[in-house]
């Protein structure tokens, strides 16, 4: 026990890793607000197809040697998220076909890319930590540091300051319009917002377990609670602790640390689920 | 006086079988990389690449795989020690130079590429042509 508290001592003595720990706290916070309207408006597989375009625009930024590649991700990734919820039911390509089309479209474009265009001697080593994160969350730069809590904030400031609006979006989309409401540019905003969230979850996780993040969470806390304010309030909760789990155990046992704050997250789900099924037999 | 004889014997091996064994202890290192796991390391040696200067005058101990390569042109010879992930699906390598007093001989005096090595160094810049680099200068390296 000592051994180990002196080691988690050592660790927190670099930079890297306080950053990691605030930007990964952060991310999960963004990423648990969104998950319950996601999962409640069976959007779930968006940020899936989102984060494989993320990844396409990864490429793009690295083939044009952009080193502060952040702003390009969230720009092209933003378009998309615009153009797959904009398009509607007028679209000629519609819903999961649209979805699935772009996500396969832009993790093939990415790979080819950086197949041809690449520079880098370990492709496999930059395509790996896109795609899982790999450390990517503790070598972070000053300015992704900065751009990660700038976007966090506005991230959670706008779910606090709109809540009532995407409340009511979330239930029933057609009485929101009856009453007055702007669906469409409260679908418009979910959806960049959505994309903000996936470009800053690709530092924690990679653009493959991202889904992980903002699904797990929520169903976790559908599990128990049944209103929206809780259930949102339980997600964010459970969302912060598995990822503040999952980066110290990654941390002290060496493991990559994407995959085990989705572990964290599957473990909780798994005993919220056991835990739903031994109350209602109570 | 045959065990105090042994035990100068058995001194005397230990000091000639690693040259740099005495000047390894005697460094003061500022950053130890050896007590960290590999992807601590990792990190580590990707945060030191990615702001060398801020790291730049300072003793950094590391472990990792040996690893070697010569430019063709010159014939000059590079060292480096190699960093891999967690998921050992990515390497890092920090360049460094042997103490010049040591007068080690590429390969007879450096261990096998790939075989496991400590490295003592400062972190200095050096330029060649209009590229600049970075290695531990002033090396120890223990097999």
């Amino acid at each position: 026990m000592t051994e180990l508290l002196e080691k988690i001592i050592l660790y927190w003595q670099f930079p890297f890793v306080r950053n990691a720990i605030v930007v990964g706290v952060l991310i999960s916070l963004c990423s648990s607000l969104l998950g319950v309207t996601l999962v409640l408006n069976r959007f779930s597989f968006i940020g899936d197809g989102l984060s494989h375009v993320a990844f396409g625009a990864m490429a793009i930024a690295a083939v044009l040697n952009i080193t502060n590649d952040m702003p390009v991700v969230l720009v092209i990734t933003v378009f998309c998220a615009v153009l797959l919820l904009r398009t509607g039911n007028n679209a000629v390509i519609k819903g999961d076909a649209a979805v699935a089309m772009l996500s396969v479209g832009s993790l093939a474009v990415g790979y080819l890319l950086m197949n041809i265009f690449s520079t880098s001697s370990n492709l496999s080593g930059d395509v790996c930590a896109t795609l899982f994160g790999s450390t990517s969350i503790l070598t972070l730069t000053e300015n992704e540091v900065s751009f990660s809590v700038i976007l966090s904030l506005v991230v959670v400031l706008t779910f606090v300051f709109f809540y009532n609006k995407i409340f009511a979006i979330t239930f029933d989309e057609d009485f929101a319009r009856a009453t007055g409401i702007k669906a469409d540019v409260y679908n418009l905003l979910t959806a960049v917002i959505v994309a903000v969230v996936i470009v800053l979850a690709m530092n924690l996780v990679g653009s493959l377990l991202i889904s992980a993040l903002i699904i797990f969470p929520a169903l976790s806390a559908m599990r128990i609670f049944k209103s929206f304010k809780s259930v949102t309030i339980c997600s964010v909760i459970i969302s912060v602790f598995c990822a503040l789990l999952g980066m110290i155990i990654s941390i002290l046992a060496g493991t990559p640390v994407g995959s085990t704050i989705v572990a964290a997250d599957m473990l909780t789900f798994g005993a919220f689920f056991i835990f739903e099924k031994f109350s209602r037999r109570f | 006086m045959k065990k105090t004889r042994r035990i100068i014997l058995l001194f005397a091996l230990v000091i000639f079988a690693c040259p740099s064994f005495s000047a390894f202890a005697a460094q003061k290192v500022d950053l130890d990389l050896t007590k960290l796991n590999s992807m601590m390391t990792y990190s580590s040696v990707m945060n030191i690449l990615m702001d060398p200067d801020k790291y730049l005058g300072k003793t950094i101990k590391i472990q990792g795989l040996f690893d070697s390569a010569q430019d063709p042109d010159t014939g000059t010879d590079y060292f480096a020690v190699a960093i891999m992930d967690a998921a050992a699906c990515c390497a890092m390598g920090l360049d460094f130079s042997p103490k010049k007093e040591y007068n080690y001989k590429f390969p007879e005096d450096f261990p096998e590429i790939g075989a496991k090595i400590t490295v003592v160094g400062r972190l200095e810049k050096y330029s060649e042509g209009d590229d600049i680099y970075y290695q531990l200068a002033e090396a120890d390296m223990f097999k």
